[in-house]
């Protein structure tokens, strides 16, 4: 009895914190994408028209985000319904924007104005390192990397 | 001497995720060339995690590893195209695996090549 209440409290709190916690990332998350608007991302695999120097070179950024208790609880009932699982699709969304603006942050920190060729690089290291069977808890890594230029 | 990871001959290197540098043409390639590294996760960072697993949020700790990883990953693939007598790295990307449940390998990987700035 004392273990599911604790069991229900947790996870109510992963449901409130995590929505806060969510929406607060989301929040910073359009702000910081609307500072580097003058700067050209794509995927292509050569950049246009690239100015001489200086040299491009290759700018990665990375994070890891936790999932809420909530959404791993949650996800455990989507196993037996099957389905999208839109709270993981947002969590790895999520990464990827934050791992980009990093590597965008540093590409102008070094001074360019454009990234082409990138890529992203998403895992999930949850697991615990302790007790490798609580793989209940998934923690989103993306890397993002592209190569930096100055365009003329 | 180390500085954000990379030693300074290393840091004189040319790296790009494109197939080519522009402004400099490729004189010959050397060969591929890769560095990996494998980190298994600290209990003292796990710990914190498990709160914040909680919660959900970025973990900060477990992010300077991916960090530490990515840059070491980088470093041993410059040796090993120092060792080849290149000067410059293309085609650079980065591909992960989980090995166990706690350690996951970062690999880089590129094709190390010597440039020449072009004649205009």
């Amino acid at each position: 009895m004392d273990a599911l209440l604790i069991a229900v409290v947790v996870i109510v709190i992963g449901l409130i914190a995590g929505k806060v916690s969510e929406n607060r990332h989301l929040g910073s998350l359009g702000q910081r994408e609307a500072l580097f608007k003058d700067v050209q991302v794509t995927s292509l695999r050569q950049p246009t028209a690239p100015a001489a120097q200086p040299v491009p070179v290759l700018v990665c950024g990375e994070v890891v985000i936790a999932s809420d208790a909530f959404k791993s609880w949650a996800s455990g009932l989507r196993n037996l319904f099957g389905g999208e699982a839109k709270n993981f699709g947002r969590l790895y969304q999520r990464a990827r924007r934050e791992a980009t603006l990093r590597m965008l942050a540093e590409a102008r920190r070094q001074g360019y104005d454009a990234v082409c060729n990138v890529r992203h690089i998403s895992t999930d290291i949850g697991g615990n390192a302790v007790r490798p069977q609580n793989k209940a808890a998934p923690m989103a890594t993306c890397l993002a990397f592209g190569t930096a230029y100055k365009r003329t | 001497m180390r500085e954000n990871g990379f030693l300074k001959e290393e840091m004189n290197m040319i790296v790009v995720n494109t197939e080519y540098v522009n402004g400099y043409e490729i004189v010959e390639v050397k060969g591929m060339v890769q560095g990996n590294t494998v980190r298994a996760k600290h209990m003292g960072r796990d710990i914190a995690a498990s709160f914040k697993n909680m919660i959900g949020g970025e973990l900060k700790g477990y992010t300077e590893l991916l960090t530490e990883s990515r840059r070491e990953a980088l470093s041993r693939m410059l040796q090993q195209a120092q060792e080849l007598g290149a000067n410059a790295v293309v085609n650079v990307r980065f591909t992960t695996s989980a090995i166990t449940a706690g350690a996951a390998e970062l690999m880089a990987y590129g094709t190390a090549v010597t440039v020449s700035p072009k004649q205009v």
